[in-house]
Formats: C-alpha cells, sequence, structure tokens
C-alpha cells in the first residue's frame, strides 16, 4: 500500500535527520559570536575566523564562531536584541549609518589606530569622539558609464545639443569627461543615448534609474542633492523643502517621466540597476561600487565600464563603512578584545580582502588595484568627496521614511513640490 | 446509555482535546494578551524605555493615511485575485475532471505552485519578469508585444496575476476534491434528459457544489487578506504606498521603523474590523459539520 | 474510449503556464553568469553545473544545514499538527466536546491574520529562549496549520459510518479501542491530505522563518534569499537553489496525491 510506503519514508527520513541534529559539537576555548550577514562579506570573513581560530586564537585561548544573519532583518533583530540587553551575540554587526542608533549598547573600542583607515570611514563609526566600531567594508556611489558610448558623443555635437533643447529646454554641448558632468550634462547625455530622443542610440535608455521605495535608493538619491549642494538638515532644521531639495528630487522625476530610464526602473533596485547596464539597455547609472566587479566582467559593460564620480559639486558621494562593535552586555569583554585587536591589523585586513571583501585600508586596496580596478577609486573619492549624513540616531529610520515618501515623486506620480514638505515633515518626526 | 459510559464520554473528550487546548492557551490567548498590551505601550527599538501609552499608538494610527490606504488596497487585491482564483481553479478542475491520457503526471505539476515559497517565487518573478535580462519580457519584445510588467500603470494588473499563477493551484486542488464527490450518476441522468454540457453545469453541478466553492473562496480570501512575502519582494510596497498591503504596513512599521507599539495597535485594528463578519464566515464553515452527533 | 488528446493538449498549455517560473530557474541555473546579465537569449550553457554546486553549499552558505533544517521542520509540524488535531475532532464531532465552540474558535484563527501573531511570537520566542530553534517554527506553523487540520479531519469523521463505532462499543470496547482501531485506520486518506498540505504549507513559509530564524534554523525559503547580495543577485545560484528545494515536497506530494484528493473530498470541501 503506498500510504505505508510513505509513512515508512517519512520515519526514516525524521529519524535520520534527528540523527544529524545530534552529531556533537565540542569546543573547549572561550566562544566570541560575532554577528555579520551572507554575501560576500560574510564569505570573506569566515575566511579570517578560520585563520584566526587554527592560530593567532589558540594563543589567544579564543574560539570565533560567526553567526550569519539572513540580509532582510539583520539589523531590526539586532536592534530587539540590543534593547533587551541580550548577551547572546558578543560583536554586533553595524554600519556608519546605524551606529548613532547602536551607541548605547556598544563598548568603546580602544587602540584603533585612525591612521590606517581611509579618514571617512573611521570617522563614521565615532560617535561623540568614541570609537564606537571597527570599519570592515567601505561602501560609496560610482557613475558608471559606458566609455564606447561617451567617446562618440563628440561626433554627433549637433544633434545632442537639439536633443538637449527639446528634453531639457537648455544649451548644451556634449562633455565628454564625466568626471566633470553637471547634472544637465548627466542628463543630456542620457537623453542622447535614449532612442525615444535619438533612434541611432545603441542603448534604449540612457540611464537606469533605482526609483523603488526602499532605503538603499535613498542613499544614492542623497548624492543628487548634495551634488546640488543640498542636504537633509540646515542648521539641524529639515531642509528638502527649499529650493535645492526640489531641483534633487526633479532630476530623477525628470529622468522618469522624460523616458530616460524604463518605465518599469520605479520597481527597480540594485539588481535591476546592474542587469539594465549589463544587458546593453542602458548607458549610465549611479550605482554602489560593489557592482564594479559584476560590471567590468560581464555583457555589454564588459571591459567598457567607465567610472567617475557622481555628478555636481563638492561633497557628492555618500560613503559609509559596515563595521563590528563589541556588544556593551556581552560576558566575554576580555576574549572579544583580543579578537578585535587581531581583526585591527594589517595582516587580518589583507586576509577579509584577498577573500573577496573591500576593506577600508588605503594601503591594502593600493595593493589590489591591478586586481580591482575600482579600488584607486574608492581611494580617492572617498577622500575628495565623500559625505556621511549625521542625522542622529534614527538616521536609518529616515532613510526608509524617504524612499516612502520620495518614491512616488522619483517615478513621476507626484511632482517634487508635493512630496517636499512631507519629506521635511518626515525626518522633522525622527530627529 | 449507561452513566458510567457518558462519564467515561467527558474524561475522553477533556482528554483528546488537550493538545489542542493546551496549543490555544500558549499560542493563541498568550500572543494575544502580549499584542493587545504591546499596542498600548510606547515601545520603539531605537529608544531605551518602554512605557505604557494608553490610547496613543491608536490615535496616531487613525492619522496615519498610509494605513487606511493600505488596508483599501489589501481588500481590493484580495478580493479580485480570489474571485479569479476560484474562477480559474474551478474551470481547470472541470477540465482535470475526466480520464485522458497523461492526467496522472499533469495533475501533479499542477500542484508545484504550491510547493515554491512565495518569497523564492517572488525573486524568481524579479528575474523571469526583468526587463533587461528576463525571458517573459524578452519573448514578449521578440513577437513585438511592448508591455510593461512592473510600469506603475500595470502593476496592480501584474500582482493579480502573478499570485493568480502562484495560487490557482490550492483554488483548483479543492475544486478537483469537491467534484470527485459529485456522484456519476448525476451526469448520466442529466444526459438522458437531454442536458447539454453547460445546462449540467448551471443546473447541477454548480448548485450541489456551492457550499464547496464558498467555502475555497472564504479559505482563499483569509489567506490573500495576509499576503504580504511576494508583494513586499516585488515591489517593497511602492512606488510611495501604493502597492502596500496591511501585512507589508505592520512588517516595515514594526521591522524597519522599529515602533513595535504601532504595529501592535495596526494588528488589532485589522483584527477588530475583521471580526464583524466571523460569525457569518464561520456559518459557513459549519455548513459540512455535524457537531455532536 | 475515444482518446481525449485534445484535453492533454489544453492540460499541458495550462501546466506550462504554471511551471514557467520553475522552468525559467532552471534554464537560469543551466546557463552562465555572463549569459544571464548579458540578456535571456545568450546561448551559453555552465557545463560545470557551478550554480548547482553553489547552491549545494560550494558558495559558502550551509545548504545542506537550511535542508535539514526545513525537513525538520517541516516533518515536525506535520506530526505535532496531526496529533492536536486529529484526537480534537474526534473528541468535537463524535463526543459532542466543547460544543460548536471550539471548532469556531480554532476557525476564527484561520481569519486572523498571520501578520498579527508575529510581533507576539518573536517577544514569547525569545523570553523561553526558543528564537533561532526549529521548536519555534514547528510551534508556529503547526499553529496557523491546525485550522485546516481539524476541517479535514472533523469533515472526514462525520462522514465515518456511526455504525461501526456503535457496534464496536456493543461490543464493550472502550473509545480508546474503537479510536485506534477503526477510526484511525479508516482516516488515513484524511491523515495523508493533512499531512501533504501541512509540509506544503511549513515548507514555503517565509514570514515566521525570518522572523523567527537568525542563523542555526534558517530553512530553504530564508537561505535561499542570502543569494540577494550587498554584490548583486546572484541570480544563478538562487535558482539552483529554488530548482533543488522543489524536490523534497514534490517526492512527498506526488507519492500522496491519490489520497490528498480523497482525504480532501470527504473532509474540507464535501458540498
Amino acid at each position: 500500500m503506498r500510504l505505508k510506503k510513505t509513512s515508512i519514508a517519512l520515519v526514516s527520513a525524521l529519524s535520520l535527520v534527528v540523527g544529524l541534529a545530534v552529531l556533537p559539537a565540542a569546543n573547549a576555548a572561550t566562544t566570541v559570536k560575532m554577528v555579520l550577514w551572507p554575501g560576500p562579506e560574510g564569505d570573506a570573513m569566515q575566511k579570517v575566523v578560520d585563520a584566526y581560530n587554527t592560530s593567532q586564537g589558540k594563543k589567544d585561548g579564543v574560539t570565533v564562531k560567526m553567526i550569519l544573519l539572513s540580509r532582510d532583518n539583520t539589523f531590526a533583530k539586532e536592534a530587539a536584541l540590543m534593547k533587551s540587553k541580550s548577551s547572546e551575540y558578543d560583536i554586533y554587526f553595524t554600519a556608519s549609518y546605524l551606529v548613532g542608533q547602536h551607541a548605547p549598547y556598544l563598548s568603546d573600542l580602544k587602540g584603533v589606530k585612525d591612521s590606517l583607515y581611509l579618514k571617512a570611514s573611521v570617522n563614521s563609526l565615532k560617535v561623540a569622539g568614541k570609537q564606537k566600531a571597527l570599519p570592515l567594508d567601505t561602501s560609496l556611489h560610482f557613475m558608471y558609464y559606458r566609455k564606447d558610448l561617451i567617446a562618440s558623443l563628440s561626433a554627433n555635437a549637433a544633434k545632442y545639443t537639439s536633443i538637449a533643447k527639446e528634453v531639457l529646454g537648455k544649451d548644451l554641448k556634449p562633455n565628454t569627461n564625466p568626471a566633470t558632468w553637471s547634472w544637465d550634462d548627466a542628463l543630456a547625455t542620457a537623453a542622447f543615448f535614449t532612442q525615444k530622443y535619438n533612434p541611432d542610440s545603441p542603448t534604449k535608455y540612457g540611464y537606469a534609474l533605482p526609483a523603488k521605495n526602499l532605503l538603499y535608493n535613498t542613499m544614492i538619491w542623497n548624492d543628487v542633492l548634495w551634488g546640488l549642494g543640498g542636504n537633509w538638515l540646515k542648521n539641524g532644521k529639515p531642509n528638502l523643502n527649499t529650493a535645492t531639495g526640489k531641483a534633487a528630487i526633479d532630476v530623477y522625476n525628470t529622468i522618469y517621466t522624460k523616458g530616460l530610464t524604463s518605465p518599469e526602473s520605479s520597481q527597480w533596485e540594485y539588481a535591476e540597476t546592474n542587469s539594465a547596464l549589463t544587458s546593453g539597455n542602458a548607458a549610465m547609472a549611479l550605482q554602489w561600487n560593489a557592482a564594479y566587479s559584476e560590471l567590468s566582467t560581464t555583457g555589454a559593460t564588459k571591459d567598457q565600464v567607465g567610472i567617475a564620480a557622481p555628478p555636481g559639486k563638492g561633497a557628492r558621494t555618500h560613503v559609509h563603512a559596515l563595521a563590528v562593535g563589541l556588544n556593551k552586555f556581552s560576558k566575554n569583554q576580555a576574549a572579544s578584545a583580543k579578537w578585535m585587536a587581531y581583526l585591527a591589523t594589517v595582516p587580518a585586513m589583507k586576509k577579509y580582502a584577498t577573500a573577496g571583501g573591500v576593506p577600508s585600508m588605503p594601503s591594502i586596496l593600493t595593493g589590489m588595484v591591478a586586481k580591482n580596478a575600482s579600488f584607486a577609486n574608492i581611494i580617492e573619492y572617498a577622500g575628495k568627496y565623500g559625505y556621511s549624513e549625521s542625522a542622529g540616531a534614527r538616521e536609518f529610520d529616515i532613510y526608509a521614511a524617504l524612499a516612502e515618501v520620495l518614491s512616488p515623486a522619483w517615478s513621476g506620480q507626484k511632482t517634487s513640490s508635493d512630496v517636499a514638505a512631507a519629506a521635511d515633515a518626515a525626518i522633522q518626526k525622527l530627529l | 446509555m449507561s452513566v458510567t459510559f457518558n462519564k467515561e464520554r467527558k474524561v475522553a473528550g477533556w482528554l483528546l482535546s488537550a493538545p489542542l487546548l493546551l496549543m490555544l492557551a500558549a499560542l493563541l490567548i498568550w500572543p494575544v494578551y502580549l499584542g493587545v498590551k504591546t499596542s498600548f505601550t510606547h515601545d520603539v527599538l531605537s529608544e531605551f524605555a518602554t512605557y505604557g501609552a494608553g490610547f496613543e499608538n491608536y490615535k496616531n494610527l487613525i492619522h496615519q493615511p498610509n494605513f487606511w490606504l493600505s488596508l483599501r488596497f489589501t481588500l481590493l487585491y484580495a478580493f479580485i485575485a480570489t474571485v479569479a482564483e476560484v474562477i480559474l481553479g474551478f474551470a481547470l478542475a472541470l477540465l482535470f475532471d475526466r480520464v485522458f491520457p497523461g492526467k496522472r503526471v499533469l495533475f501533479s505539476l499542477m500542484l508545484v505552485p504550491i510547493m515554491i515559497a512565495p518569497s523564492l517565487m517572488a525573486v524568481m518573478y524579479r528575474l523571469i519578469l526583468n526587463e533587461n535580462i528576463g525571458i517573459i519580457p524578452g519573448f514578449l519584445q521578440r513577437i513585438g508585444i511592448n508591455f510593461s510588467i512592473f510600469d506603475q500603470h500595470n502593476v496592480f494588473a501584474s500582482l493579480i496575476v502573478l499570485d493568480l499563477l502562484e495560487f490557482t493551484a490550492f483554488t483548483f486542488l479543492l475544486s478537483y476534491s469537491a467534484l470527485q464527490n459529485m456522484p456519476s450518476e448525476i451526469y448520466e441522468a442529466a444526459a438522458i434528459d437531454g442536458a447539454n454540457a453547460r445546462q449540467v453545469l448551471t443546473r447541477v453541478v454548480l448548485p450541489m457544489l456551492k457550499p464547496a466553492i464558498a467555502i475555497i473562496f472564504l479559505l482563499r480570501i483569509l489567506d490573500s487578506i495576509r499576503t504580504f512575502d511576494s508583494v513586499f519582494i516585488l515591489t517593497g510596497g511602492g512606488p510611495g504606498t501604493t502597492t502596500q498591503t496591511v501585512g507589508i504596513y505592520i512588517y516595515k512599521t514594526a521591522f524597519i521603523y522599529g515602533d513595535f507599539g504601532l504595529a501592535a495597535s495596526a494588528a488589532v485594528v485589522l483584527v477588530l474590523l475583521l471580526a464583524p463578519f466571523m460569525p457569518s464566515i464561520i456559518k459557513q464553515f459549519n455548513l459540512n459539520q455535524g457537531g455532536g452527533k | 474510449m475515444k482518446k481525449k488528446y485534445g484535453v492533454t493538449l489544453l492540460a499541458s498549455i495550462w501546466v506550462f503556464i504554471f511551471l514557467i517560473p520553475l522552468l525559467g530557474a532552471l534554464y537560469t541555473a543551466l546557463r552562465t553568469d555572463n549569459a544571464i546579465s548579458s540578456g535571456p537569449f545568450v546561448w551559453e550553457f555552465d557545463s560545470s553545473f557551478s550554480h548547482f554546486k553553489n547552491a549545494m553549499g560550494a558558495a559558502g552558505y550551509d545548504f545542506a544545514n537550511f535542508f535539514k533544517n526545513s525537513i525538520i521542520i517541516s516533518i515536525g509540524t506535520v506530526f505535532l499538527t496531526i496529533f492536536i488535531s486529529f484526537p480534537a475532532s474526534y473528541a468535537i464531532v463524535r463526543l459532542g466536546f466543547g460544543g460548536p465552540w471550539l471548532l469556531r474558535l480554532a476557525l476564527a484563527l484561520r481569519i486572523t491574520p498571520a501578520i498579527f501573531f508575529v510581533i507576539p511570537f518573536y517577544k514569547l520566542f525569545t523570553a523561553y529562549n526558543l528564537i533561532d530553534s526549529p521548536i519555534a517554527l514547528i510551534l508556529a506553523d503547526s499553529f496557523i496549520n491546525m485550522t485546516l487540520a481539524l476541517l479535514v479531519f472533523s469533515g472526514a469523521i462525520n462522514e465515518l459510518p456511526l455504525e461501526i463505532e456503535e457496534a464496536a462499543a456493543v461490543d464493550g470496547a472502550s473509545i480508546w479501542l474503537t479510536l485506534r482501531n477503526i477510526v484511525l485506520p479508516l482516516l488515513g486518506p484524511g491523515m495523508a491530505a493533512v499531512g501533504v498540505l501541512t509540509f506544503l504549507f511549513s515548507w514555503s513559509d517565509y514570514l515566521f522563518a525570518v522572523v523567527l530564524t537568525s542563523s542555526e534554523a534558517t530553512p530553504v525559503t530564508v537561505g535561499a534569499a542570502n543569494f540577494v547580495t550587498s554584490y548583486g543577485v546572484r541570480w544563478g545560484d538562487i535558482s539552483a537553489a529554488v530548482c533543488l528545494s522543489v524536490l523534497p515536497p514534490l517526492v512527498f506530494a506526488t507519492a500522496a496525491q491519490k489520497y490528498l484528493v480523497k482525504g480532501l473530498s470527504s473532509g474540507a470541501v464535501k458540498g
């Protein structure tokens, strides 16, 4: 009888599973539990952890165990654990934009050598002058563009000017050096490579706009705001319901409503933006530095991807560092500090870099430029153009709230005037 | 029946129901108490202290247009998707309710969508529906159809179709099972009376299966109202909050904005709003339940 | 009898439509990363099946562990759900226990959105240190699935001819013996239906899994989502994980297909 067979299969599967579950896990040294999120950072850190556990850790009498929380909820769950003053994990995963919120729950770190790190990164992890976390990966934004396409602009100056006039109503000449672009240059170039305006364009759209309601997309839009000279706050008061704030919203609004990006980009985030570039459907995008490895090795952008700082002037690329901090309520403070001390050394971070991480130490990044050309840009842009919002304990929440308020304007459902006041109100509520 | 037998029945009733009662006590009464209590508490993750807040969260909630918009969106979405799924599921069940070559294999394959987690299904949709690298838009472009699946004008319809592709398997399975209760003599009798297929369907099959269809509709719509995974992964509730379900609203409030108190009050309000419908819904279920015989 | 190939064709078309996501995943998993990011019709296949290898653990994720967790959670939920619902259904239907109220209360559960329970469960399981343990998910999933199980069982028990049980009672058999020797064997299909549906629903749970687990008890649904990284979505790997994750429930459901329909038709959806 089949039913019987099924139940036999069930029972044996169950016993097999129970057998697997009770396999012993022996441990003698002090175990330090560290939270990280899965993905390249977790993969790379595992190599460092393994190296430590088999060498220095033996001397220290410390075994590090890494716990990979699911990406979606790492920070929400950490906040819940912190609030209950949990001692379950000794080392928390944190980031520049969260350290204000996490600071009351983290021990101060001593003996961190600032000079080893990118200044923007290590400083973004200080709260009231105290180092609260150790930088791991530095993230910032690049303007990615197709080198082959931008090179073709000069030969089509007249056409460029007429398209710019048609779409933006401005008199513009081609600017083939994206490092010196204003947002007008970027938009006009995007229009030139949009088939709607230029049927000869090899790409269907000039721009790939990540406009989904997602807090990480707010970080990218923020570059537009800064590049135009704006900021969330002025003298501690919300500052988006201003000419500059609206102009920054209008840059996204124009890209979307003029059709310089796909109508679907209202649901795009990181992955979709990348695929628009690699598939040859879009010519440029403001995107995270992490995308470089995929863009430079696959699809239409293979060997053709160029990097520039975001358009505009002054400090205009968001910089943040992922980081680890020591749980104030951990019962293994000394053991955790030993592991953190190891993690702050150049050899440890070198292992991290070799395994695929992007550590915030310029000396290591410089040495690896041959492997990943974008590392040189990271050092340069973080130093020259890097900024980070400092809006206090609820900065992370503000990013999320702005995504919700601004995304209808990014995707042309509303205008900048419709949402600017609401954006200020949302910030005010979370200050 | 003897007195001892009645006593035994009573004891047995308690013993047999004990696991259910324990489960309800542990996982229903305690969480409901906790949920209601949280809804009267100022409980924000990024703040050190938690304290009683009276009706503060409820007052705030009433002034949150996003909550009411998400409620409206959820009900509209659930109703349209469920009606479509019941109709399509029933139609497919009628198609399968006969002998044909390959039926066994095809029947199993029909159920595959139930086996994929809605969350993973949504990630797959992000891939195969991706305008740049997805196979479906690629195919549409090849045959000359220019349709933007995630354009904001189309996104509602697209979400409904994706819901349909995923959950029709469930209404199909239940409809098909219900059809197995139709005695075959009825078809024969109807055929002798000279009724055509359509008349058999509208005058015999549908009236007889009305209670079953009602149950399928209810089971499905109650699940639809909780829609979270797929919409959250595909649109994040956006642009803005145009595709935000109540599930997404509560999840974001609690786990992204860290406001457990407000999220709990939203959950309580949702249950209170649905409560008036509970008696009639339960009555539908009782149609096939005899009670103690 | 005339072979109805027309019906086969029509049914196949619908099956194909419903399988598009899975076929898309299979197609993606078999291609190279370059082909995936270049466009849908770039024919460049990965002869080393690296995406499947990554999904099985080469990428650094402990996929074997995710599968193990999913299996523990799903099978645990099946047993707990049956253990809770079957005896209670008998008590409700045959012994009149709790009048109509017990069943109504359980039905009201189905109406209460699962999201209502997310926050209390998170707090409850944290308080008892069950967060990130399969037990938390087994309890949560059983709780959600027991309504459907009660419906199926009470419907099916109601269907059994009362005379057999009465005859047993006359012969002096106790309620326990009647339940074990007469009712239980007759409820095979209902049991299979409940088992399969509970297995499928708990296998595909995401909401509770994402909130109640962090790393040790992570099931496949949440684990596969780990291929969405800050360096992009690893489409090939996640597609392979989806293809693999379908296999256990597919085998399970196919084996018990006949009883699934029989159990449901005598239970939940009896006209």
